[in-house]
């Protein structure tokens, strides 16, 4: 389901135009990463080193531009804070020197490891092989924290993996927009300045979620076809 | 840019053998737009590797809706994905896949 404030063929044209620029951006989405999958991830990321800038070099102002030193900049994406992300990929991208991005959606984090599973199943957080039985499958705080310190990104992906509508009730615009924000920078101890809906939709599809996501403070918006630069 | 049938044909092999990976394992390349809602970002200069995809981007689009009919936000979406499949290396990127 992607949702786009103008008709595909005016979409089309507008990131035909953006793409003329030079400025497209180049990423890698993942979502979960079992081990059973390195090797696969291994072989992606470094086939990407040599060819690709960092996110760590260029920070999202490069990535807005682009490229960095003559290179696209690469910025592998980690959808929904799966544990695995922390335990296997992330020592993957770091062997090659590539900064990740992990799009959290807030409440998962916090939670209980025995609801995890189910909390997954019901709000579209698609884990498959299960590594960790008995034990929790999000990532901790304490792992987020640490990733953030050794110099990855952090960005809100809602609170609670939800999608934006144009009918989409205030008080959940609230809650997934204005209270993720701040539960995430309350366990992440750091600004939180980027966000991405479930499903990717971008600014200009409900006027009172746009509102909130720059009362709240974001200054950038991921979607399906674009980075928008709020403010 | 000219797009025969023999190469919508294979765009479209792409697009179906893409869209059977399991999204919520694999790693999947794409491409996205900067836009500076603030304004504040200087005009870039033209840049002709960006023309060219720009190029390919339109003329693939026309050539699916002239074969399908409109395009739908999905549609654009496994355009972006071939496309990122194809040019991200210099080899198919899914060819690193298991």
């Amino acid at each position: 389901m992607i949702l786009l404030p103008r008709t595909p063929a005016e979409t089309v044209a507008e990131l035909a135009a953006g793409f003329r620029t030079g400025r497209a951006i180049h990423l890698i989405n993942y979502h979960a990463t079992p081990s059973t999958c390195a090797d696969e991830y291994r072989a992606q990321i470094a086939a990407c080193a040599g060819r690709f800038a960092s996110l760590a070099d260029a920070g999202i102002d490069g990535l807005m531009r682009g490229k960095a030193g003559g290179k696209p900049v690469l910025a592998p994406i980690l959808f929904e804070g799966f544990r695995d992300n922390y335990d296997v990929i992330l020592p993957i991208l770091e062997e090659h020197g590539f900064a990740g991005w992990f799009f959290i959606p807030s409440h998962f984090l916090n939670v209980p490891p025995r609801r995890q599973r189910i909390f997954a199943a019901r709000h579209s957080l698609h884990y498959g092989p299960d590594e960790y039985p008995g034990e929790r499958i999000a990532m901790s705080w304490d792992e987020l924290r640490d990733a953030h310190a050794r110099g990855h990104f952090v960005a809100c992906h809602s609170r609670n993996h939800t999608a934006l509508t144009p009918d989409t009730p205030d008080e959940v615009l609230h809650d997934e927009i204005v209270v993720a924000k701040q539960e995430l920078e309350d366990g992440l101890g750091a600004e939180v300045d980027t966000f991405c809906y479930l499903y990717g939709a971008e600014f200009g599809l409900n006027p009172r979620a746009d509102e909130l996501l720059v009362k709240a403070g974001y200054r950038y918006l991921f979607s399906n076809f674009r980075l928008q630069k709020l403010q | 840019m000219k797009i025969d049938d023999d190469y919508l044909d294979a765009f479209e092999d792409d697009i179906v053998r893409l869209s059977r990976r399991t999204y919520a394992e694999a790693g999947v390349p794409m491409y996205l737009v900067p836009e500076d809602l603030t304004g504040a970002t200087p005009p870039p200069e033209p840049d002709a590797e960006g023309a060219a995809l720009a190029e390919l981007f339109e003329a693939v689009t026309r050539a699916l809706e002239a074969r399908n009919g409109p395009l739908s936000s999905r549609d654009i979406a496994h355009v972006l994905e071939v496309l990122a499949d194809r040019h991200f290396l210099d080899h198919p990127f899914s060819e690193l896949s298991q």
